[in-house]
């Protein structure tokens, strides 16, 4: 495999973290997005379940691409999603249940998740089936990622803490605490070198909490923060580079300009 | 002609191939599943009577047609008849509804609980946050129910369950609880 065939495949599976991500991009899949972003493991549990059923339909939208007749290839495509997305959901009742209950209706839903359906008719109908696999895993781990993210904003507002265990039963016999900001409460520890320092003792971080950014509204406000910093890196990126090709261009004038000038001399000089 | 064919036969292969592998999932996951289902009906039958998640209880499943599904008629580990439980499922506009009844042998309603529901989440979280509890420690000869919640549907679902339990536990049991 030439190197620059690896290059490409590389940037097929990196290109939905950031570049192309569904969610912070295509604003594709913005269904679970909102709705299952509560907490982040049932935002890590529902990205597991999209990148399988993603990587799944687009190895089997590849490999049978050229037998499907044209007039019937979206509904196929659908035969095959809702084949993925049931056998997915008799998995997670029987081995995540917790999950399954806190997921609810968006397990079915996936079906409809424009961005496993766009994924099927943009790419993997048109490339063989290994480039099809990475695309699937890939934009499954940046839909993940994405989701992630906004799980992690939104508990962490809500609760102060990052909770492990409730609802995915692997890794750990019991549930608990990834992270939290109770070294807040110990902040005195660390000012205790000032004389007659005092912190409020009974500061705890739950009552600083906002339940709101458990609920919906939460989920819009902290989608639109996470947007809003996209964009306008995105805006200064854009503006860079703007800046950057006129400065060639001037550059460019002024090399030409010398140049002229250099030509004008040395034939003022001949004459 | 061939190409409809040639369609019609592509579309079975996908349709078969499909089939057959959610019934090789279903077979390798429905123990599980049923195990699963059981174990949480377990558990809202311990709700249901306030009993503590230590205690062990044996129960007797009797199947009904009177609307209702099934009666639980449950004991504690000595024997002693704890009370009876009622499940009922309705289908409303919105889905279906499956609740349990939960009454004791003086004929006091113990508790009502949604077990399973595709009703509209929101709506249902509303039903049993505000309009369950009042049916705890009511008569089943004189049950009140809400009159303004009662136009909706999956209250009006519950509110059929928990009318037919009542109805069957009169007719059968009685406040005796033979």
């Amino acid at each position: 495999m030439s190197k620059k065939e690896t290059m490409s495949k590389w940037a097929n599976f990196t290109k939905g973290f950031v570049k192309e991500n569904p969610i912070f991009v295509f604003l594709l899949g913005m269904c679970p997005a909102l709705a299952v972003t509560s907490t982040f493991e049932t935002a890590l549990g529902m990205g597991i379940l999209v990148i399988f059923v993603l990587t799944s339909s687009n190895i089997v939208v590849s490999l049978i691409r050229k037998w499907i007749p044209n007039d019937v290839r979206t509904p196929s495509y659908i035969v095959v999603i809702a084949t993925f997305v049931t056998i997915v959901r008799m998995l997670t009742e029987s081995y995540a249940p917790a999950l399954y209950d806190s997921l609810g209706v968006f397990i079915p839903l996936i079906v409809v998740n424009c961005l496993i359906l766009g994924r099927a008719e943009a790419f993997a109908s048109k490339n063989n089936v290994v480039d099809s696999a990475i695309d699937g895993l890939g934009m499954g781990l940046g839909f993940t990622f994405a989701l992630l993210v906004i799980g992690f904003m939104r508990e962490l507002l809500a609760t102060g803490v990052i909770a492990y265990g409730v609802y995915l039963p692997f890794f750990v016999n019991e549930p608990t605490q990834l992270f939290n900001l109770d070294w807040i409460i110990k902040f005195d520890d660390y000012l205790a070198f000032i004389p007659d320092f005092a912190f409020n003792n009974n500061f705890s971080i739950t009552n600083y909490a906002l339940p709101m950014f458990s609920l919906a509204p939460g989920a819009f406000i902290a989608l639109s923060f996470i947007l809003a910093y996209m964009q306008s890196k995105k805006v200064k990126e854009e503006k860079k580079k703007e800046e950057e090709k006129k400065r060639l261009i001037e550059e460019k004038k002024r090399l030409a300009l010398e140049r002229k000038k250099a030509a004008a001399k040395k034939r003022g000089e001949a004459a | 002609m061939m190409d409809k064919l040639k369609t019609a036969l592509v579309l079975l292969i996908i349709g078969a191939v499909s089939g057959l592998l959610i019934y090789g999932t279903n077979e390798l996951t429905k123990d599980g599943i049923i195990a699963i289902r059981q174990e949480r009906e377990q558990s809202y039958y311990m709700d249901i009577f306030s009993l503590d998640a230590a205690s062990e209880i044996t129960f007797d499943k009797i199947t009904l047609s009177n609307g209702l599904d099934e009666e639980v008629i449950l004991y504690d580990t000595t024997g002693n008849l704890i009370g009876y439980i009622y499940k009922g499922t309705d289908n409303n506009n919105y889905g279906q509804v499956t609740t349990l009844v939960g009454i004791k042998t003086n004929g006091e309603i113990a508790s009502v609980v949604i077990s399973s529901t595709t009703n509209t989440a929101t709506f249902v979280k509303n039903i049993e946050t505000n309009y369950l509890s009042p049916f705890a420690g009511q008569d089943t000869e004189s049950i009140t129910f809400d009159a303004k919640t009662g136009a909706t549907y999956t209250y009006g679902s519950v509110s059929k369950i928990v009318t037919l339990a009542s109805e069957y536990f009169i007719q059968n049991r009685g406040v005796s609880g033979e």
